[in-house]
């Protein structure tokens, strides 16, 4: 019933048809060096961008950064300090005293230094969020410019569920005093990673 | 080429120094500028006020006083504003057609109609530039600081050419006055806090003057400053335009 | 209930306070206008967005059904209510079947808009607002102040004090950090016990039935992956055609609101996990009536961005609280109107008509134009102000006849020079309680004119 009066009713009021907008996504594009552009929006919202020379590079960074955590989950191939089997785990709450979350990124965008992320990087869908720390690899050849060029590259997405993450999670809300790490995780670093390596 | 001078009511009434400035100017650049007596208002304050169907008679007036002259100038953005933009309820007659689109508040009638920036003028003060909302958003004189894009300012290019004159940089180039026409009287603690808030501005960056396109704006910072006893005096853009040696 | 005006005398009040609140406000304004300036075609994207909203508009029940389809297909489920209490009943319904208790809620104005956590709460079901912001005012027991950020009227020591009294944290000064730090460990058991989560929705993509929500504190993904069950409340008006129209809309967004190029989490809802149920709640309650105003069905383009609030003078120097909207602000004062136009009356009339507002809409929403003409309407259909509509007669009469408007001019200076001052200004008491009345000259500018140019 109310799906066909609230229907109905916006039928006998829309306005005049307008067509759709014809957008040349490309007139958004500047020439820049896109890896920089990235890297400096990341340290603007917060994160942490690490240049590794491959996996085993970036291993050891992240030794470097956070010790060895009893509580760690690597999905990353290549990265292999899990701690924790999380295909044994089922609930939320059992990852609630993960300390570390590694986890391949598809592709980051150096306008705003966010990276994507979806289901079949993350096994749980909530690893990315409940983990004390986060750690995002990325082939460094994996940046786009814009979003334009992100949907370009996200229209054949699938899955049912990504994210766009940009830095660690963040309040403002108290008196507009910036606290990094608010109910996600307090850190987020990115490794960008050569291909060819 | 004939030039209809409108004045608005408060200015012809309160501050007619302004409305004088204004005819020498144009006088001045060598054009031929008729006050007709019987002019009355744009209509602004009604409208304004919710009561736009109220003004119709008098919009009616407005085009029958002045839509025999080629151009109507005003030193009132906020004017020139309503009747470009509230004046499409009348009959678009080709009188009231023709009075739209010809008037202009006046230094957009100087800068873009006669083509001319500089009036030899002399005002050797601190001034500071209150960017009066009409003229500046409505009216195209400006860019506003909201608005992403190439800087232009007719008033400061105007203003600029004023020998001896310094303008003052301040903290919030285009914030609003507060006066806003009933505004000022119906939201009077926000009013009055906006102006206080401007003419601080001013003062902090050491203006001596204030100066913009609309009496209105000024008149409302006018009044603040004379009932806390500021040192900072208004004066109409026309008016320094006007000033010479 | 007090309108716009009254309220905002008592915000004025406290000057300090007006200053605090105000360089806030506009400290956003400015962050905005830093990372607007840094996006090649800034205003075309403004543009491009409008013409896109302005085109679903035009088709918006096409588009909901095609959402609907998509959602469907995608194993969520699409519920339609008329008003916000069939949304409350629905969203009530869905708890109860699924016994969900302790229900965790990331920002939603809509819901607000409803009054979901007051219908929850009288049918005890405990909703905890994760949103830090929300959150502090759900704890003091107000409504939000702005829609983005909604504790923005609340001064540090007053949080700390909240939290103390009702987190048991320490006294703390205002400690930003400490306070983030144990609401972090207090929504943080909200959300591992929480049988359930309310989300809104920033997008709806017509496309693929995907639903957006933008986050900084991760909140929204804490509740929905923490829980089995999701629920995304969403007005009619939140679609958009295709996927790609994202970017230009994700692009004006948080930069827009905040200041930042992009939130810290922007997350694509399609399908729930396997066991999971993901339900969508699509509400009019009053858009689809306000699609059929010409004047004012703009306003549905609204991105909730708030950069109208943050650039507005008064809503800066008055305080969200005083519109006692939903949403406040300009954009409050042109969509409230449509939904109760007594009751709003004065919102309208809230402004100085600056323009500001249509400016930084990144939807070009014409706010200023809006305010004026329905100040047209509810003069018109209100006949509350006698006064008022006795003054503008008078002068209405008197501006449309010269010979009346001469006598007026000559008599109105006359008396302003004669009469003691005493009496002028109790006749213009709204003016003179702040400023001075202009000072009177000699002779008026058509005096003037008759004796240097008239022979």
């Amino acid at each position: 019933m109310s799906r066909e009066d609230i229907l109905s009713n916006i039928k006998k009021n829309v306005p005049v048809l307008t067509e759709l907008p014809i957008i040349t996504y490309k007139d958004f594009n500047e020439v820049r060096d896109l890896k920089k552009l990235f890297i400096e929006n990341i340290e603007a919202t917060g994160g942490k961008a690490i240049i590794a020379e491959d996996k085993n590079d970036a291993a050891l960074h992240i030794k470097d950064l956070f010790g060895e955590p009893g509580n760690v989950i690597s999905l990353s191939e290549g990265i292999n300090i899990s701690t924790i089997n999380p295909t044994e785990i089922s609930s939320a709450k059992e990852f609630d005293q993960l300390e570390l979350a590694i986890l391949d990124a598809q592709f980051g965008v150096a306008e705003n230094g966010a990276v994507w992320v979806s289901e079949k990087n993350i096994y749980n869908r909530v690893i990315p969020f409940i983990t004390l720390h986060l750690v995002l690899v990325l082939n460094e050849e994996q940046i786009m410019e814009n979003m334009h060029d992100a949907y370009e590259k996200l229209s054949s997405f699938e899955e049912g569920y990504g994210v766009f993450i940009s830095g660690p999670s963040k309040t403002a809300d108290i008196e507009q005093s910036l606290v990094i790490g608010a109910q996600g995780p307090l850190s987020t670093t990115i490794f960008l990673i050569n291909q060819n390596n | 080429m004939t030039i209809g001078l409108f004045i608005p009511c408060y200015v012809n009434q309160f501050y007619p120094n302004v409305a004088i400035a204004s005819l020498e100017l144009l006088e001045k650049q060598g054009l031929k500028v008729e006050y007709p007596l019987n002019q009355t208002c744009c209509g602004q304050p009604i409208a304004n006020s919710g009561f736009e169907k109220s003004a119709i008679e008098t919009y009616n007036l407005f085009v029958k006083i002045f839509h025999h002259f080629d151009y109507i100038v005003s030193p009132s953005g906020s004017c020139v504003y309503h009747v470009k933009k509230h004046f499409n309820i009348i009959n678009q007659s080709d009188e009231v057609t023709h009075v739209r689109s010809r008037i202009y508040e006046i230094s957009e009638f100087l800068v873009d109609v006669l083509g001319k920036e500089n009036f030899n003028s002399y005002f050797p003060h601190r001034v500071g530039l209150h960017q009066s909302c009409h003229g500046l958003r409505g009216l195209n004189l400006g860019k506003p600081s909201e608005i992403m894009g190439e800087e232009y300012s007719v008033i400061k290019k105007l203003l600029g050419n004023v020998k001896g004159i310094e303008l003052v940089t301040l903290d919030r180039e285009d914030e609003c006055c507060g006066f806003g026409g009933s505004f000022a009287v119906t939201e009077e603690a926000v009013s009055v806090k906006m102006g206080i808030d401007r003419i601080n501005d001013h003062i902090k960056h050491n203006a001596e003057v204030i100066t913009a396109t609309d009496m209105s704006c000024l008149m409302h910072l006018e009044g603040i400053i004379r009932k806390r006893n500021l040192l900072v005096k208004v004066k109409h853009l026309v008016e320094i335009l006007n000033s010479t040696n | 209930m007090i309108g716009h005006p009254q309220a905002a005398e008592i915000f004025n009040e406290d000057e300090e306070r007006v200053n605090w609140h105000d360089k806030s406000l506009w400290g956003v304004r400015q962050k905005r206008d830093n990372v607007a300036s840094k996006v090649k075609g800034w205003e075309e994207l403004r543009e491009l967005a409008s013409e896109i909203k302005a085109h679903t508009l035009s088709k918006l029940d096409e588009y909901l059904i095609q959402f609907e389809i998509q959602a469907k297909k995608n194993r969520a489920i699409v519920h339609w209510a008329t008003n916000a209490e069939e949304h409350n009943k629905i969203v009530y319904k869905i708890l109860n079947e699924h016994n969900a208790k302790n229900v965790v809620k990331s920002k939603s104005m809509l819901t607000e808009e409803c009054g979901l956590n007051h219908y929850l709460g009288k049918k005890e079901i405990d909703i905890v607002d994760t949103d830090l912001g929300e959150r502090i005012v759900q704890l003091a027991k107000e409504p939000p102040s702005h829609i983005v950020m909604p504790a923005i009227h609340k001064k540090r020591e007053e949080i700390d004090e909240l939290f103390h009294q009702h987190l048991k944290t320490e006294l703390s000064g205002g400690d930003e950090v400490y306070l983030a730090r144990e609401a972090r460990k207090h929504l943080r058991q909200k959300f591992l016990n929480a049988d359930a989560a309310i989300t809104g929705v920033n997008f709806a993509v017509a496309e693929t039935g995907i639903i957006v929500v933008c986050t900084n504190e991760g909140n929204a993904d804490m509740g929905v992956h923490s829980t089995k069950l999701h629920i995304a409340c969403m007005g009619i008006e939140k679609l958009v055609p295709k996927l790609e129209h994202l970017g230009i809309f994700l692009r004006l967004l948080a930069r827009s609101a905040t200041g930042q190029p992009i939130t810290a989490y922007t997350s694509h809802f399609r399908s729930p996990k396997k066991g999971n149920d993901f339900h969508i709640v699509i509400v009019d309650n009053g858009r689809s009536n306000h699609l059929g105003m010409p004047d004012f069905r703009n306003s549905l383009r609204c991105i909730r961005c708030g950069a109208c609030m943050n650039t507005c003078p008064v809503y800066r120097r008055s305080g969200g609280h005083s519109y006692n909207a939903t949403v406040p602000g300009p954009i409050g004062s042109i969509l409230s109107p449509g939904f109760d136009l007594s009751k709003y009356s004065s919102l309208p009339f809230a402004s100085s008509l600056c323009g500001s507002c249509s400016n930084v809409c990144p939807v070009k929403i014409d706010i200023h134009p809006q305010l004026y003409k329905w100040r047209q309407v509810i003069t018109e259909k209100s006949h509350k102000d006698r006064i008022k509509n006795i003054v503008i007669f008078i002068s209405s009469r008197i501006f449309s006849k010269p010979s009346a408007f001469k006598l007026c001019s000559k008599f109105g200076n006359l008396s302003l020079r004669l009469l003691p001052q005493s009496i002028t200004n109790s006749l213009v008491k709204g003016w003179t309680k702040h400023r001075m009345l202009p000072k009177v000259p000699e002779n008026t500018f058509t005096e003037w004119y008759k004796k240097n140019r008239m022979l």
